[in-house]
């Protein structure tokens, strides 16, 4: 097929053919389908999984994706390079390097982004699950639901003392909630799992929400909450040793509120001689009550302790499976608000396939040897700019200096198509200039910001103030700037196109010129 | 009698001897010249005809006429072009730095149809005045002019084919190069199959269509090249050294080749090639430049004007082998206004002075019953220059 495609090709779109797009984007298809496939695969939710069992195979994935984008850009070229129309100087329109290039950073692009496609999968596979309006209210419910079991209180408040003229923070060992003060063990000093579809404000207010429940006795409402989050523990084919109505009777009561009854959030740790293998993020959090345990001693009203083969274990005496549950809905809630295969991954890897295609295009339009003698030239040049830079201790340096190299390759091109004599040695620098065509634009943006900065007195240490920072908002065109770096490198994505366009009528001239 | 009916009586001629080999290649370039692709199709049904019936000769003779009627019908009405000139140079140079080699001056005009042989020693310059010619290399001084058409440099250099000695090696098959070739010097997709196919029969590399380069001699890749520059419809072909590396029969067929494409009536080219081979080049080319040191060297061009044309010199020079010894020869020729008999790498070289003619010199050699092997009269060649 692939064999009747090209020769039909090869008679009415010679660059097509050359460039063996079809077969080649065909097959690089096929592997971004795999990869896919395997992604969606992999992205199935194991809700017996944990942050502490999960298993992933995301690195051997990524570590394959990338040899066989190797393995693949390397077989394409060496058929690409096969026929070259621009070096046998057969006929050109003035756009057909463009067009050249444009495959080349399609196909660089579809060759490079193979992991994309095992991320898009896996993000797929897990937004299947729920919509994300289902997927919000379940978060919800089991937000809500964290404030009654777990440990994870808050850190209690800290305020400035002075004795003796020393003033030193204390802690208190009170927390205040609607002006009466509560015991640091009472549910009401509590906190509540985050999951990333919702901010800390609403966090807060629903936290208010649910201790106020608790304060104004609001019983129907704390049960529809436990009942809801039972639905899920059921409908997950989860294990707890109680129910929501237990639960519901195990959870402190008025006037304090004080948590004596853990309800862990396992059914069991390994015990290890009294290190329990905590969750260590969470770690601060539970500070204030695994004290007990952290001694190796055991909290016999919550825990008890039994052998499994040679392994001691610790039991909780009541627990749900909350660590399931907040491992992978907070991996369906992330999907959504902060997915894997994101604008900047998709940025990241448009760049690479622009560096790649630029690469392959400058050794094309130029020869081996100039394209090899430029790479060397700018590696020394580059540790050069990195000495002086030391040297000066100028910060913008480099960027000064890389400015000055891309305007002085840029002006000594046009000069040696002006001049329309001999070529000399712009074959070299014709192809340094190609590589720096992507850093036109963030090393002039850059420049602008640092400048800026040292006009604002961003970098004047009299000024600034330790507390507060920068104070961005007094000067719009330095904030814009700040804020806008992805926005420009998504603009630079256009320019370097219309760079390009203008350098490929320029090559084409200076193909023309002699050799000697 | 234009000079397609000029080429066609020859083609009867042809066709009369029974030279089949040479008129299958002249019954090729005339269908090219039709620039119909019924008349492509027809061609290469015929050329597939004769592979299966190399030995009917009757019915051979009678398709070859009809073939040849029809191309005649064909062609018959179209004007054959004017030649008009391509390039001209005047006082052209060219130095490799302070110390090094210089080229020129040079002048020199050529004109469509017209064949013009380089010839020199090693390292005297015939790569170099290629080069400045297909615009590879830059004058240092003088003028160079191209008299036709193109848009932009980039499109002056596709009108210059410029084959090396060591050409570039092509990679994948034969037949898919050419094809590239042809779609990217804008055949249509329905066409370029056929001319191609017809530019490789041309060539006689039919068998060699799906070769690779690395299993072909290296008188094949020089044919490759030509029939890429057949696709490639060049206004000047410059190649180096093309009889390089060549038999002896694969020089004189290929030579007959460029002269055959350079002289097509509706599509005329000019040629620059340069060569060792004296006689052959002298013997297909419009007009000779002999270089030494840069410098030309032409036998009817005045050496201090390098522009009026002169006279050569009024004498005899004959190139010649015998048994006989030097001094033998001096011994019978001198009281034949011989001036000087040298003894060149083999063979003889004698200057006679006055009215001698050619016939004169066999003369002596009958009366004198002078044993030769071979003989030539060098009077007007460039061979000359080569004589030390």
């Amino acid at each position: 097929m692939f064999r009747k495609i090209q020769h039909y090709l090869l008679l009415k779109q010679p660059l097509l053919w050359n460039t063996k797009a079809i077969p080649t984007l065909t097959i690089l298809a096929v592997f971004h389908i795999l990869f896919f496939g395997i992604g969606y695969l992999s992205g199935a939710l194991d809700f017996n999984q944990t942050s502490r069992n999960y298993n992933s195979n995301e690195e051997t994935v990524v570590f394959f994706s990338v040899l066989i984008s190797i393995l693949s850009v390397i077989i394409w070229l060496v058929f690409y390079f096969k026929n070259n129309a621009f070096k046998a100087l057969y006929p050109k329109s003035n756009w057909a390097l463009l067009q050249e290039w444009s495959l080349l950073f399609v196909i660089c692009f579809t060759a490079g982004s193979f992991s994309m496609s095992y991320f898009l999968g896996i993000d797929t596979k897990i937004r299947s699950y729920y919509t994300e309006t289902e997927a919000k209210k379940r978060c919800e419910t089991l937000s809500k639901a964290s404030i009654f079991y777990g440990e994870n209180f808050d850190a209690p408040e800290e305020i400035d003392t002075t004795i003796n003229d020393t003033t030193r923070p204390f802690r208190l060992d009170y927390v205040r909630f609607k002006g009466k003060k509560y015991s640091l063990n009472s549910l009401l000093n509590k906190d509540i799992h985050n999951y990333s579809f919702y901010d800390s404000k609403w966090d807060s207010v629903t936290k208010v929400k649910v201790k106020s429940w608790l304060i104004d006795n609001q019983q129907d409402s704390v049960k529809t909450v436990l009942k809801e989050y039972f639905a899920l523990v059921n409908e997950h084919r989860l294990t707890s040793n109680i129910n929501a109505q237990q639960w519901f009777e195990l959870i402190p009561t008025a006037p304090d509120f004080i948590q004596t009854h853990v309800i862990a959030k396992r059914e069991k740790d390994y015990y290890n001689g009294g290190n329990y293998n905590y969750d260590y993020e969470n770690e601060y959090n539970e500070a204030v009550a695994v004290e007990v345990a952290k001694d190796g001693k055991i909290d016999s009203l919550n825990e008890y302790l039994k052998y499994i083969g040679k392994d001691e274990f610790v039991f909780y005496k009541t627990y749900v499976p909350a660590d399931e549950l907040e491992y992978n809905y907070e991996k369906i809630a992330n999907t959504y608000t902060n997915p894997t295969v994101s604008s900047q991954m998709l940025l990241a890897f448009l760049y690479l396939a622009i560096g790649l295609s630029i690469l392959i295009f400058s050794f094309r339009v130029t020869s081996g040897r100039s394209w090899l003698i430029a790479l060397i030239s700018m590696g020394v040049l580059n540790i050069i700019f990195g000495i002086l830079s030391v040297v000066f201790r100028f910060e913008s340096f480099y960027l000064i200096a890389l400015l000055a190299t891309i305007i002085i390759l840029f002006t000594y091109f046009m000069v040696v198509i002006k001049r329309q004599k001999a070529k000399g040695i712009s074959g070299i620098t014709l192809n340094a200039s190609l590589w720096l065509l992507p850093a036109w634009l963030p090393v002039m943006y850059q420049l602008l910001l640092e400048f800026l900065r040292h006009v604002y007195g961003y970098y004047d240490y009299n000024s600034y103030d330790y507390n507060m920072g920068f104070d961005y908002d007094n000067y719009p065109l330095l904030k814009f700037l700040k804020d806008n770096g992805e926005n420009m490198l998504w603009f630079n994505l256009l320019f370097i196109v219309a760079l390009l366009c203008f350098y490929s009528i320029q090559i084409k001239k200076w193909k023309a010129l002699a050799e000697g | 009698m234009n000079e397609f009916e000029r080429q066609y009586a020859e083609l009867l001629n042809f066709l009369k001897f029974e030279d089949f080999e040479v008129l299958t290649k002249r019954i090729i370039d005339l269908t090219l010249d039709t620039e119909d692709k019924n008349h492509y199709q027809k061609t290469l049904t015929f050329l597939d005809w004769l592979d299966e019936n190399k030995h009917k000769l009757s019915v051979k003779k009678e398709k070859y006429h009809e073939i040849l009627s029809e191309l005649y019908a064909a062609l018959s009405v179209k004007k054959p072009i004017e030649k008009s000139i391509l390039v001209s140079a005047t006082d052209l140079t060219k130095t490799y730095g302070p110390s090094g080699f210089a080229l020129g001056p040079i002048n020199l005009q050529l004109k469509q149809g017209d064949i013009l042989g380089l010839v020199g020693e090693n390292g005297n310059g015939k790569t170099t005045l290629l080069r400045l010619l297909c615009g590879e290399l830059h004058t240092v001084s003088g003028g160079l002019h191209y008299h036709f058409d193109y848009t932009d440099s980039y499109d002056l250099r596709t009108k210059l084919v410029y084959i090396p000695q060591r050409t570039d090696t092509w990679y994948g098959s034969m037949f898919e190069n050419l094809l590239f070739a042809g779609a990217s010097y804008g055949y249509k997709p329905e066409e370029n199959e056929l001319i191609v196919n017809l530019v490789i029969a041309r060539l006689g590399l039919r068998k060699f269509r799906k070769h690779s380069w690395k299993s072909l001699s290296s008188g094949y890749k020089m044919r490759f090249e030509l029939a890429r520059m057949l696709l490639r419809k060049p206004q000047i072909l410059l190649i180096d050294e093309p009889l390089a590396n060549l038999d002896i029969i694969a020089q004189q067929t290929i030579l007959e080749d460029f002269r055959a494409i350079a002289k097509s009536p509706f599509r005329p080219l000019g040629i620059v090639l340069s060569s060792q081979q004296l006689y052959e080049v002298e013997k297909t080319s419009d007009q000779v430049i002999f270089l030494k040191n840069g410098v030309p060297k032409n036998l009817h061009q005045n050496q201090d004007s390098h522009r009026e044309p002169v006279v050569a010199e009024n004498c005899l020079v004959i190139e010649f082998e015998s048994s006989w010894s030097q001094s033998e020869l001096a011994e019978v020729l001198s009281k034949h206004n011989l001036t000087a008999i040298q003894f060149n790498g083999g063979t003889y070289i004698a200057t006679f002075s006055g009215d001698m003619i050619i016939h004169d010199f066999l003369k002596i050699a009958i009366q004198n019953s002078i044993p030769l092997l071979y003989f030539r009269d060098i009077s007007n060649s460039t061979r000359r220059f080569f004589v030390s």
